[in-house]
């Protein structure tokens, strides 16, 4: 019963933040001439390309890339039953990071960046993944080995900076930040046709998210395959992640925060778990990237800035005011 | 034909076996015991029970079929599991805990059914935690910790049921709870019991067959009135005791020599 | 690395001088992108379309703080109807659309320019691609490094705001300021040069930046002209060993710690000699063709003193 008026709650949560990012956003409208604009799609003129091409794509966006940071995030501390999990303990921030550095270095742009940054991505989950498999994927030599990985990456990166052009360095360091402006279709798609159904599919895993955060010795008393599932989790988490980075940059805290403010709402039965983080997720991000746009309006925070503020104070007090042993 | 024969098992974790050339048998319905002192291979020995670990040598047939080649679900149906340590919880209420032991019977994207929730009440009520059902795990105390685990394990409907010490961070009175609950199970539903126990009389008291371990080998098997003797205790534990036979339950009870160490 | 620990005016100065001989970079880029463009068909480089414009523009928006100053110098600022965060004091009342980090797609767009114009150096391809997107009109220009770059690129400038007649005047004057500069100096012993970027880390240029065409139109040498970077991190140890005559920094936020560290180096001839001059960064980092002789003024007088 509990359950359902949090989600309910949470589906007006979002319903609210989507109508907050309409109305708000980097110059002042007002809300009839937004209202017009809604309602008649196939119109013309600046209002209407302002709020079609501009503003509902970076709700779009913002809703996706936090639902599936929230989702990467659940999938993540179940699995590694650490309460600091988060979707780039795998090292795909560093993966993609690289895969930017690297395209921007060559003058690419566009779709081909956004593949590029994913394909870091991908690079650094195989060889995090691999390197674990050695040790049986147990849960210390993921995170140890992730942590290696981003390191090495960051490495990486850090050498090319010391050797490129300081207007590519600037380009990187600009990328890193993360941004949902304006968002090319490239990126749109892959959140749209892989990210977002790759979600409702891992909704279905809950059963097996709900043993594994018991650890793995119960999974061989529930009759669950502890080595495939993990594996296949953390690579669909790690993938969505990956999808989320080359889309948006590196934009931090929603895949820690949101699901212990979930665990402690609904409970942590992943079947109610996974989708009202990725409900608050969404509403989350969609709220923080109005306020990047808005609090100096006309200049903008990058989002990650806002994530990270908003998100480390709230967090904050609510560990304080949280008992220790409910913490995960 | 017995519920679960061992035969010839060596296992371990890494160079060196822990357990080395066990052979034992249990009969169904029986409540049988595993003794033996820190270190002998009781949990490593339930750990291969429980697939969680291969057998290197030997084999374990569950009703005349070696286990390996089991479905893990089918085998989850069969035999389930009372683990010893319990780690970090996430924070589940205690239905939710105990509902996750129905998961064996559901198949991957199947909720649970009108039967499912019906087995966990009941299940609920059998163990006497019906009340804390909305309760989260991690503000339970020991005792209560412990029936959890074993709802959970009983909810699973298994005809095998493994505990690994389960009472040894109970209170006297949860102890004999427990072990009464078990043995009735055993008596009237013919579930199989293989516990793993540190106290020698209450092992006396409730265990049907006794096996005794020493150094990851069997040393005695049979009754408790076989294996409960003063030289195999003296020899497998190290300590002189008195053996009297217990006039209630017609058991042997174990008197300690306080002060032989000193 | 100091880019985005400063704030934004500091942004500015270390990036506009991120100006290279794109020729010769574009030759490594061209190959490299070639290939990539066979395996995943990037997109085409497009610097605006020219032709697209049947008038003059009346509402320009500018994304570099140099094409600002280079629309004042050209006497347009009046079309101007935004600018970024860094402007020069002339263009203070007009409408900021983002910094150099953060562009405000919103805000460019709701001002209906007809000419929206960005530089290589200040502004991210990804930004102007988007613009693009979304139906503007950009005008891409050069980063450049030397001036006969700055002054193509002034005078390409004037003819899309249809001030050619005060392009070339300006162009003309400038020219001639440095001809005369040049001509005062001719004949006279070249000056090797250590030009300072940055304190810590310890940064200076190579030929191929926008403060090594000062040094060459001087006809002196600069020390790390060979460096294999452009804005090359040295060892303190390397410029004692080069043993500069003159040392310029343009570090001014450090100048005190500058000044302390270059005291205890009595064995550079520049430092014996009390020939370290501290520049304006304000004044010799701006790619304008005005700025650029102005700089260049400053940059003669501390190399060779009394003569202007």
């Amino acid at each position: 019963m509990k359950k359902a008026c949090v989600f309910i709650f949470l589906l007006f949560f979002l319903a609210a933040s989507i109508a907050a990012g309409i109305l708000t956003g980097g110059t002042p409208i007002a809300p009839e001439m937004i209202f017009d604009a809604l309602i008649h799609p196939g119109g013309q003129g600046t209002m209407h390309t302002l709020l079609w091409e501009l503003r509902l794509p970076r709700i779009l966006m913002a809703a996706l890339v936090g639902a599936a940071l929230a989702q990467s995030g659940v999938i993540f501390q179940a699995i590694l039953r650490n309460p600091l999990a988060e979707p780039y303990t795998l090292g795909v921030s560093g993966g993609g990071a690289l895969g930017a550095t690297i395209s921007i270095m060559c003058g690419i742009s566009g779709i081909p960046m956004v593949l590029f940054c994913f394909a870091g991505c991908i690079i650094s989950i195989s060889l995090v993944l691999g390197v674990a498999s050695v040790k049986n994927f147990t849960n210390s030599m993921l995170i140890l080995t992730g942590v290696i990985m981003s390191f090495l990456f960051s490495s990486i990166v850090m050498f090319i900076f010391a050797v490129a052009t300081s207007r590519d360095v600037y380009a990187s360091v600009l990328w890193f930040m993360g941004s949902l402006a304006a968002p090319d279709s490239g990126s749109i798609r892959i959140m749209l046709f892989l990210v977002a159904p790759l979600m409702l599919i891992l909704w279905g895993f809950a059963k097996d998210l709900n043993v594994l955060s018991l650890g793995d010795e119960k999974t061989y008393h529930l009759g669950i395959d502890a080595k495939k599932a993990k594996t296949a989790l953390l690579i669909a988490a790690s993938l969505i992640a990956g999808a989320c980075v080359a889309a948006a940059g590196v934009i931090g805290f929603i895949g820690l925060m949101i699901p212990h403010l979930m665990r402690k709402a609904v409970g942590a039965d992943h079947h109610w778990l996974l989708p009202s983080s990725m409900l608050a997720g969404a509403g989350f991000l969609i709220i923080c990237d109005s306020l990047s746009q808005t609090l100096i309006r006309p200049l903008e925070l990058p989002v990650g800035v806002i994530t990270g503020m908003a998100g480390g104070v709230f967090f904050l007090l609510y560990l304080i005011r949280v008992k220790p042993t409910e913490v995960m | 034909m017995p519920l679960l024969s061992v035969e010839n098992l060596s296992t371990g974790y890494e160079k060196d076996p822990i357990v080395s050339d066990v052979s034992f048998t249990i009969p169904s319905g029986c409540l049988f015991g595993i003794l033996g002192p820190n270190g002998a291979g009781k949990t490593t020995l339930f750990k291969a029970l429980s697939r969680v670990l291969k057998p290197w040598e030997g084999r374990i047939c569950y009703q005349e079929k070696d286990i390996s080649i089991l479905g893990r679900r089918e085998f989850a149906r069969q035999v389930s599991v009372v683990p010893q340590f319990h780690g970090v919880l996430p924070p589940y209420t205690v239905e939710e805990f105990v509902r996750l032991g129905r998961y064996p019977h559901l198949r991957r994207f199947a909720a649970l059914q009108d039967d499912d929730c019906r087995i966990v009440a009941e299940t609920l009520a059998l163990l006497d935690i019906a009340r804390y059902a909305a309760k989260k795990i991690t503000t339970l105390s020991g005792g209560e910790m412990q029936r959890v685990y074993l709802a959970q394990a009983l909810v699973q409907k298994p005809r095998l049921l493994l505990m690994d010490e389960p009472t040894s961070h109970l209170d006297i009175t949860h102890q004999i709870k427990i072990l009464d609950l078990v043995n009735s199970l055993s008596e009237k539903q013919g579930l199989t019991v293989a516990i793993i126990l540190h106290d020698l009389n209450l092992a006396s008291a409730y265990c049907d067959q006794i096996t005794l371990m020493k150094d990851g080998k069997i040393f005695a098997k049979g009754t408790p009135a076989e294996v409960l003797t003063g030289e195999h205790i003296e020899e497998v534990y190290g300590t002189r005791v008195y053996i009297r036979n217990d006039p209630v339950v017609s058991k042997p009870h174990i008197f300690f020599i306080p002060g032989q160490f000193s | 690395m100091g880019i985005t620990c400063l704030g934004e005016d500091s942004v500015y100065r270390f990036t506009c001088d991120v100006h290279y001989l794109y020729d010769i970079v574009w030759e490594r880029k061209n190959m490299l992108r070639a290939l990539l463009i066979a395996l995943c068909g990037a997109m085409l480089w497009s610097p605006g379309n020219l032709a697209a414009l049947e008038s003059s523009p009346h509402r320009i928006i500018s994304l570099a703080p140099s094409l600002t100053r280079e629309i004042y110098d050209l006497g347009a600022g009046d079309l101007l109807v935004g600018v970024t965060l860094y402007r020069p004091e002339a263009a203070r009342s007009k409408e900021i659309v983002g910094t150099l980090t953060k562009l405000n797609f919103e805000k460019i767009f709701s001002l209906k320019p007809d000419l929206v114009l960005a530089s290589k150096d200040s502004n991210t391809k990804t930004d102007i691609e988007k613009l693009m997107a979304l139906g503007l009109n950009v005008v891409v220009f050069e980063g450049c490094t030397s001036l006969s770059c700055i002054c193509d690129e002034f005078e390409r400038l004037g003819s899309l705001l249809g001030k050619e007649h005060e392009s070339e005047e300006i162009l003309h004057e400038v020219r001639q300021k440095i001809a005369h500069i040049g001509s005062s100096i001719k004949g006279r012993k070249p000056v090797k040069v250590f030009w300072q970027m940055g304190a810590t880390p310890l940064v200076s240029i190579s030929d191929a930046s926008f403060a090594g065409e000062y040094i060459r139109l001087a006809g002196c040498e600069n020390i790390f002209a060979d460096a294999p970077a452009s804005y090359p991190r040295i060892n303190i140890e390397e410029v004692i060993a080069r043993n500069p005559d003159v040392i310029i920094t343009v570090a001014e936020m450090e100048s005190d710690s500058v000044q302390a560290l270059w005291s205890t180096m009595d064995d550079i001839s520049a430092v014996k000699n009390r020939r370290v001059y501290s520049l304006n960064a304000d004044l010799v980092c701006q790619p304008t063709p005005r700025m650029f002789a102005k700089g260049f003024e400053l940059v003669v007088k501390s190399l060779y003193p009394g003569v202007l």
